[in-house]
């Protein structure tokens, strides 16, 4: 099977993305927490696997954990700092953010400067270096763990506290809520899993700038993580993959990019504001209650409890 | 004499200029059923406000079960057994009924590193179920709460402060925007939980309703406690009748 580089560079960039696009549905999705910087952790992430490895001779996999542990820790602190703001005023301060990491990048050698930093090893793993596509195994191998910690996150208490916040955080105080808590761990959610694809970003593509972690790629991110659903795991999948795959199919759209993300976003905003896969949205209610119309076909004596099992959307 | 379980010492909240709660001192004892009645404005809800943590008092103290709560965050306050409902209802729209009453359940999980535990924990379904029934929503066990009428979301906000398991439970007008019909099953639903020894607190613009359920009474104008005392006797108070009709009527 002959797979040509071109596709095996846009499944790795789709999945690569993906993971800061699942991240950002921990955040923004799940918690309600708006964050328009998720690019500056993808940086974060990428920054600091590239200078471990590169002037540490730190191995890939530490290089890994340490991006995830250190842009979570930044995500952290910046929700600790924009935990009295909400909404537009948290929306800017993200902006804000994302614009000094750029700067920082830009301005610090220790981050390649203007130039960018440059060699960034592949990973070795048991002496088998990974490049082509035993790399994208790697990166859907990731996302495939971001997603199972994801899906734990919505299956344990945390995940209620976060849609009790992201609904009520007045209400959700006067139920023993500790919403400060829930929103700084939202963050760090959202941000290491950034973190996390920055790396995986670093070291397939061996050379980084400060310009591929500006504004305009947290837009993309947002692109793809409302177009697929805010609130799903798979459709950050989707999200990435549309995203990623429009200009490439449709030319033209590559020169306009940027205006082809915001258009994207308001689209989605007017017509599908649950995206394709969220878990309110059209496709997924049809999806479930063709589920439930075949369980009910399986046994019917049983109807009233199928009934009631199947309208359960928990 | 009974215990005391909530007391406020010269409570103040000063919006700037204008104290919308001032030298504020009222005292629930355990399993009392005390009414709170003022007109618009009379600083009702900035009290509840105060007790439950989501405003910061001005000055004074707020002590519950010997223990002073002015500057504890809601959360703590309500994990201490304090539950509220709101005027201005709260749900979590987009969640079920079920899902409502089942975060609330989950209070003790939300501390320390407990809350990584699966939250579809048997004993909080069952916990979430019953108080449902009790509070005779299990119709609309699945229904997302935007869907639900008032007088269901009023009940649901009450059990979902139920779940909480409450020492004291604040009752934010309860019955404000509610048919006679629906307002007759909150006055049930009210005496049942009295008859369970839960001490409520009871604010209401209802003033017949007020007077018929509560133990005492504290009468709140521009937020000063005007009158306070059995319900028969406040509601013939002269100062009472001029707060809410006029000087003219009290004469």
């Amino acid at each position: 099977m002959a797979l040509n580089e071109y596709v095996i560079t846009l499944l790795s960039e789709i999945g690569i993305y993906a993971i800061a696009a699942l991240g950002l549905n921990v955040t923004w999705g799940y918690a309600g927490q708006v964050n328009l910087g998720q690019a500056a952790f993808i940086g974060i992430g990428a920054m600091t696997s590239a200078i471990l490895t590169l002037h540490y001779g730190a191995p890939f996999w530490l290089a890994l954990l340490l991006s995830w542990i250190i842009s979570m820790v930044i995500g952290l602190l910046l929700g600790l700092v924009s935990i009295r703001l909400r909404y537009d005023f948290l929306a800017i301060s993200t902006i804000g953010f994302n614009f000094i990491v750029v700067g920082v990048f830009q301005y610090h050698d220790i981050f390649g400067g203007t130039v960018g930093i440059t060699g960034i090893p592949r990973p070795i793993i048991f002496g088998f270096k990974l490049s082509g596509l035993s790399y994208t195994i790697l990166v859907y191998l990731m996302f495939g763990l971001a997603s199972i910690l994801v899906w734990w996150i919505r299956r344990s208490w945390i995940g209620k506290a976060f849609e009790a916040i992201n609904e009520d955080e007045i209400a959700a105080q006067s139920l023993g809520i500790n919403v400060k808590k829930y929103k700084v761990l939202a963050f760090a959610v959202g941000t290491g899993l950034a973190g996390l694809s920055g790396s995986l970003l670093a070291h397939f593509k061996t050379s980084i700038l400060y310009e591929d972690f500006a504004f305009s790629k947290s837009i993309e991110i947002i692109s793809m993580s409302a177009l697929g659903g805010m609130d799903s795991i798979l459709g950050a999948l989707v999200g990435s993959a549309i995203v990623k795959l429009l200009p490439e199919i449709i030319r033209p759209l590559m020169e306009i990019r940027l205006a082809f993300y915001s258009i994207l976003i308001m689209l989605v905003l007017i017509f599908m504001p649950e995206g394709i896969l969220g878990r309110r949205s059209v496709l997924s209610r049809q999806l479930n209650s063709m589920v439930i119309n075949i369980i009910r076909h399986a046994c019917k004596s049983k109807i009233e409890g199928i009934k009631l099992i199947g309208k359960d959307p928990t | 004499m009974e215990k005391i379980l909530l007391k406020t010492v010269n409570l103040t909240k000063d919006f700037g200029g204008i104290k919308a709660v001032d030298e504020v001192n009222i005292e629930v004892y355990k399993g009392e059923l005390l009414g709170i009645i003022g007109p618009n404005g009379a600083g009702k809800t900035t009290l509840l406000n105060l007790i439950t943590g989501i405003l910061k008092p001005t000055k004074g103290k707020i002590i519950f079960n010997e223990r002073e709560i002015q500057g504890m965050s809601p959360s703590a306050i309500a994990r201490m057994g304090i539950a509220r409902t709101f005027q201005i209802v709260r749900p979590f729209k987009r969640l079920s009924v079920f899902e409502n009453v089942l975060i609330a359940c989950g209070y003790r999980d939300y501390q320390g590193f407990s809350f990584i535990k699966k939250w579809k924990n048997d004993i909080y379904i069952k916990k979430a179920e019953s108080l449902i029934r009790k509070l005779g929503l299990e119709d609309y066990m699945y229904t997302p709460a935007e869907n639900l009428p008032l007088g269901y979301l009023k009940r649901l906000e009450i059990a979902r402060a139920l779940a909480l398991d409450p020492k004291l439970l604040l009752l934010d007008e309860v019955t404000s925007g509610l048919s006679k019909g629906e307002s007759e099953e909150i006055k049930y639903i009210v005496k049942e939980l009295k008859k369970q020894g839960i001490s409520i607190i009871f604010v209401e613009h209802n003033v017949p309703l007020t007077a018929e359920l509560s133990d005492r009474i504290y009468v709140l104008n521009f937020g000063r406690v005007i009158a306070e005392g059995r319900p028969e006797e406040v509601i013939r108070d002269k100062k009472v009748i001029e707060a809410y009709l006029g000087e003219e009527y009290a004469a």
